[in-house]
């Protein structure tokens, strides 16, 4: 759990930058920018397919000139053919005199002819032209107003998105940020109760050596009461060496005599001494 | 592949707080109340990475145990830790001789007690 602490806080770290900065929102401002980009280009081609169709409407409409100039010409020529047949009647009413007239009456009326069925042949090539021009015109108008629908509704939904996702990710990193916070706390606290734990080990043995020291007492003080020959110093002496060696840690020493303590009392296990190490 | 660490100490509380700490730290922990159940858990082990013993134990102490340990295969050149609230100079040198690795004073912070595992076992 303490290393998880320490890993939740240092994830949490990695995800912030060195200046603060997160950069999940530089991801998201890029995301904004290429998503910015890439719809204005949509929108250009939007453009472009307007001016296309305009140009297209404009031959269109030149077509239709074009056609009425054919009728004039298809006009035209009924009209040299009529003269040509009524050239030719005049002819035959001259008769041998006008057999030079009704060749030349017969030329008009061939080349009217002539003129009047190539009027019709463009006519059938500029209708044809004219009916794909509209069909490619329609289906642009249509692709310009699909791709203008699909650009404002993507701008729409890529809008609404980055601002969730960004929205998100600043919950996100106030998530991370208080996990660290409280996986920091956390970490001190564990170890602060494992270093507790230790100082009630310590207090135990104490406890522990104690009770030994009270239990050699009383055997050297019941073993003492049928020696009398022993003087009270050397009986001092013998039950304090008993004790003595007992004893694991400085300060019981210490609490039994100054004189017994192997370490002076500024350098004993000050707290922020402890857990001193010593590698042979 | 996890790295095996034996624990020695009377204590209960110690060795719980001490398996806590290594097996967040990634070890394969075997426990042993006093010298002569460690022993016998070196015995019984594969291999071992780490020892930490406490020095003050009942039926066997942890400078018979470290000299007893550095006697068996298993642990021959196995890193050895003397966890201990003992300060005096003797009991240090007396570890040493033993064959002990490293000497901490109890209480420590987990924090140093992994730094100088990492250094020992890296």
């Amino acid at each position: 759990m303490a290393s998880l602490a320490q890993s939740s806080a240092s994830m949490g770290a990695r995800l912030m930058d060195a200046d603060g900065s997160h950069n999940v929102n530089q991801v998201i401002q890029e995301c904004r920018i290429t998503m910015t980009q890439l719809l204005d280009r949509l929108e250009q081609s939007g453009q472009l397919y307007a001016k296309a169709i305009a140009q297209m409407e404009l031959v269109d409409t030149r077509v239709q000139r074009v056609f009425e100039t054919l009728k004039q010409l298809d006009q035209s020529s009924f009209a040299s053919r009529l003269v040509a047949l009524n050239a030719k009647i005049e002819a035959v009413h001259l008769g041998n005199l006008g057999s030079g007239f009704e060749v030349v009456a017969d030329q008009i009326s061939s080349q009217a002819h002539r003129s009047a069925e190539l009027t019709a042949s463009v006519a059938v090539i500029l209708t044809d032209l004219t009916k794909t021009m509209q069909t490619a015109t329609s289906e642009l108008r249509q692709l310009a107003d699909t791709d203008r629908e699909a650009a404002a509704h993507s701008r729409a939904g890529a809008e609404a998105a980055l601002e969730n996702l960004q929205f998100a990710s600043s919950q996100m990193q106030e998530t991370v940020a208080e996990t660290r916070r409280v996986s920091e706390t956390l970490y001190t606290e564990i170890s602060n109760a494992v270093v507790a734990m230790q100082f009630q080990d310590r207090v135990s043995q104490r406890i522990g050596h104690v009770i030994d020291s009270l239990e050699a007492m009383n055997q050297a003080l019941t073993s003492f009461e049928s020696a009398e020959d022993i003087s009270l110093a050397e009986r001092k002496q013998q039950i304090t060496q008993s004790l003595a060696s007992s004893y694991t840690m400085d300060s019981e020493r210490r609490a039994h005599g100054p004189e017994m303590a192997t370490v002076a009392v500024a350098e004993e296990l000050a707290p922020e001494d402890t857990g001193d190490v010593e590698l042979f | 592949m996890p790295k095996t660490a034996l624990l020695v100490d009377d204590s209960f509380s110690i060795r719980q707080m001490l398996s806590f700490t290594l097996k967040d730290a990634g070890f394969d922990v075997i426990e042993g109340a006093n010298g002569q159940e460690g022993l016998t858990a070196v015995q019984q082990a594969a291999k071992l990475d780490l020892i930490i013993t406490d020095l003050n134990m009942p039926v066997m102490d942890g400078i018979t145990f470290i000299r007893e340990a550095r006697k068996l295969p298993t642990s021959k050149y196995t890193p050895i830790l003397m966890l201990t609230t003992e300060t005096q100079a003797e009991k240090k040198q007396e570890g040493k001789a033993a064959g002990a690795t490293g000497w901490i004073v109890k209480p420590f912070h987990p924090a140093k007690l992994l730094d100088v595992i990492a250094k020992l076992v890296p």
